[in-house]
């Protein structure tokens, strides 16, 4: 291979500048949109427990977790003391 | 109806002021009403580039504070006719720069009945930046060749689509055209340099102008000469087809090598 190398031509840098900005856009653009959905999502919930209880905008917390390979959505609900037990007296 | 121009990129040194103050003149060159608004707030320097720094004598941030009205403010350019400028502050208070104050200045700007607003925005992502975005209808966003400055103009493409009013608002997008500086066709043919498509593929946006490296930009910086009016020369050249593009004229890109270095013969007899 040694003396081969000598008559394949090198690469040309542009390729590789090509291939490395496409991988970095497309993880960055991801990441982007991934809060744009994260933050709709969190608004969409809130609209519909707000339909059921009370409860306050920042007592909701969506996260995404990477766990292995998985990506784990959380979402906490802190509900004030009793709120669940009054609406549905309501109802 | 006035369109507000932002000349924006992310990364620094690739090209904003010399592209600003070149789009600036070739609009107004072709009978366009037009300001140009240096955003470099604390670091002014479009004054430098478009050779008018002894003229100024008001900012933008005193026409913000009502120090100064903005008629006072405007330099006309002595070169072109229907050019204006505005120059930046040299102060150091970034936070000068306020949303009202510059819708207001903008408001009296399409009062006074420009065309176009034409806003020079400064390097990075803070607030000079994000002022210079805010009102835009249009930008131009400016890259080199080069990985940082790809990058870097994505990240700017997406702080439009979600910082700019017309994207808080829901309104038609800002409309966003690529700006190729410093362009090499030679190497780019070669596979050293990112070639034209490959950076138009990236970004996913339309290529307005490509503009060859070339020693004339260096040249017109020292004279204060903005580079369209550069006549011959192959940079002078592209951004008169991008002008010409961005009214609607159908131009090919040329895709010329810029001005080599003088030969000896010139260098030692001149020519």
């Amino acid at each position: 291979m040694g003396l081969l190398d000598i008559f394949v031509k090198k690469r040309p840098s542009a390729h590789v500048a090509r291939e490395r900005l496409s991988l970095v856009l497309a993880h960055e653009r991801a990441a982007r949109s991934g809060n744009d959905v994260i933050a709709r999502l969190k608004e969409e919930l809130i609209a519909v427990i707000c339909r059921h209880a009370a409860i306050d905008k920042d007592g909701l917390n969506v996260t995404v977790e990477h766990r292995d390979s998985l990506e784990v959505l959380r979402v906490d609900v802190v509900l004030p003391e009793g709120v669940l037990r009054r609406a549905g007296a309501q109802a | 109806m006035t369109r507000v121009v932002v000349v924006t990129s992310g990364k620094g040194g690739v090209g904003k002021t010399t592209t600003s103050a070149s789009f600036a003149s070739g609009l107004a060159m072709r009978g366009k009403k037009t300001a140009v608004v240096d955003f470099d707030i604390g670091l002014r320097n479009l004054d430098l580039i478009l050779g008018c720094e002894r003229r100024v004598v008001y900012d933008f941030v005193n026409v913000i504070q009502g120090d100064a009205k903005l008629s006072q403010a405007l330099v006309r350019d002595k070169r072109t006719e229907n050019l204006a400028i505005l120059a930046a502050s040299q102060t150091k208070d970034k936070d000068a720069l306020k949303e009202e104050g510059v819708k207001a200045v903008f408001d009296e700007l399409r009062d006074m009945g420009f065309d176009y607003i034409v806003c020079d925005s400064p390097a990075g992502i803070e607030t000079g930046a994000l002022m210079a975005l805010r009102f835009a209808d249009d930008a131009l966003v400016v890259t080199n060749p080069e990985v940082s400055a790809v990058r870097d103009a994505d990240r700017m493409l997406g702080i439009i689509d979600s910082k700019s009013l017309r994207a808080e608002q829901g309104l038609e997008p800002v409309k966003e055209h690529l700006v190729i500086t410093r362009y090499v066709p030679k190497r780019a043919n070669k596979g050293e340099m990112l070639g034209h498509a490959d950076v138009q593929e990236l970004l996913n946006i339309p290529i307005l102008g490509v503009i060859p490296e070339s020693e004339v930009v260096l040249e017109c910086s020292n004279q204060g000469t903005p580079v369209i009016l550069a006549n011959g020369s192959p940079a002078a050249r592209a951004y008169d087809d991008m002008v010409a593009r961005f009214l609607g004229e159908e131009r090919p890109l040329r895709l010329v090598n810029g001005d080599a270095a003088p030969s000896l013969w010139k260098r030692l007899f001149g020519g």
